[in-house]
C-alpha cells in the first residue's frame, strides 16, 4: 500500500515536471511589460490601487517585478 | 534534499560558469578567437539594467589594460530581432558603442550560458571563463579593470 502510494505521489510530480517549462530570465519580455505591473501603464490609477492596499493590508512593495523582469537585480 | 541536489546538479554542470571553458563553435559564433582578454555580454532591449549598464562597457572595449586590448562583445537575446537591432542603432548613436554585437534571438548561445539572470557579464581569457558578473551593477568598467590587471 506505501509502495502503492510512493508510486503514485512520484507519478504525479513527475507529470507536473514534464509539462511545465521553466521561462528562462532571457524569455521574460512579456513579463517586464508595463502591463504586466499593478499599474498597467496607468500610474495614476496605481497611486489609488497601491493606497488602498497598503491601508487594507498594513503591508507595502511586492507590486513589480525588479529589474525589468530579467531575473536580476 | 538528496534527490534535489542530484536533479539540479546536471542543470548546474551543463551551464558555463568562471573555469570553464566553453565550446569551440560557441567561442566562434562570438567572434571569441585565441589568447586575447573578452568580455561578453548578453543583453536585451526590454531589460532595463541592460539599458543601465551596456554602455558603461562602451569605453572599454579595445582598450588596453595591464598590457592585454580588451575585447567587448555584446550578445542581443531580443526574441523580436528589429526591435533588438533599434535598441543597438540607439546604444551607438547615443552611448558610442562600437563593440559586436551578436544577435541570438532563439537563445541557442544564451542557453548554453544559462545565467540566472541577465544582463550576464563573461570575462574569458585565453578562451576559458574567468569570472561572471550577472545583474547590473554600478561601476562595472572598474570592476572589470581591476579584475583583468589580476590576469596572469
Amino acid at each position: 500500500m506505501r509502495a502503492l502510494l510512493i508510486a503514485a505521489v512520484s507519478l504525479l510530480f513527475s507529470g507536473c515536471t514534464g509539462m511545465v517549462d521553466e521561462v528562462k530570465p532571457w524569455e521574460k519580455e512579456t513579463l517586464a511589460k508595463e502591463t504586466m505591473t499593478f499599474q498597467g501603464g496607468n500610474d495614476l490609477l496605481y497611486g489609488f490601487k497601491k493606497h488602498i492596499y497598503y491601508s487594507k493590508e498594513g503591508s507595502k512593495g511586492g507590486g513589480g517585478v525588479a529589474g525589468g523582469g530579467c531575473g536580476c537585480n | 534534499m538528496k534527490k534535489l541536489c542530484l536533479t539540479l546538479l546536471p542543470a548546474l554542470l551543463l551551464a558555463y560558469g568562471p573555469g570553464d571553458t566553453p565550446a569551440r563553435e560557441t567561442l566562434i559564433e562570438l567572434g571569441v578567437d585565441g589568447d586575447g582578454v573578452y568580455v561578453i555580454d548578453f543583453f536585451a532591449s526590454w531589460c532595463r539594467s541592460c539599458r543601465r549598464e551596456t554602455p558603461l562597457l562602451a569605453s572599454l572595449d579595445r582598450k588596453r589594460i595591464g598590457g592585454r586590448e580588451v575585447r567587448v562583445v555584446g550578445v542581443d537575446v531580443d526574441r523580436n530581432v528589429e526591435e533588438g537591432r533599434r535598441f543597438t542603432k540607439r546604444l551607438r548613436d547615443r552611448y558610442g558603442v562600437r563593440f559586436e554585437v551578436v544577435e541570438d534571438p532563439d537563445g541557442k548561445i544564451i542557453g548554453r550560458f544559462d545565467p540566472p539572470g541577465i544582463p550576464a557579464l563573461y570575462l574569458v581569457y585565453r578562451g576559458r571563463i574567468v569570472e561572471s558578473y550577472i545583474g547590473a551593477k554600478e561601476g562595472i568598467g572598474t570592476i572589470l579593470e581591476r579584475r583583468i590587471e589580476e590576469l596572469p
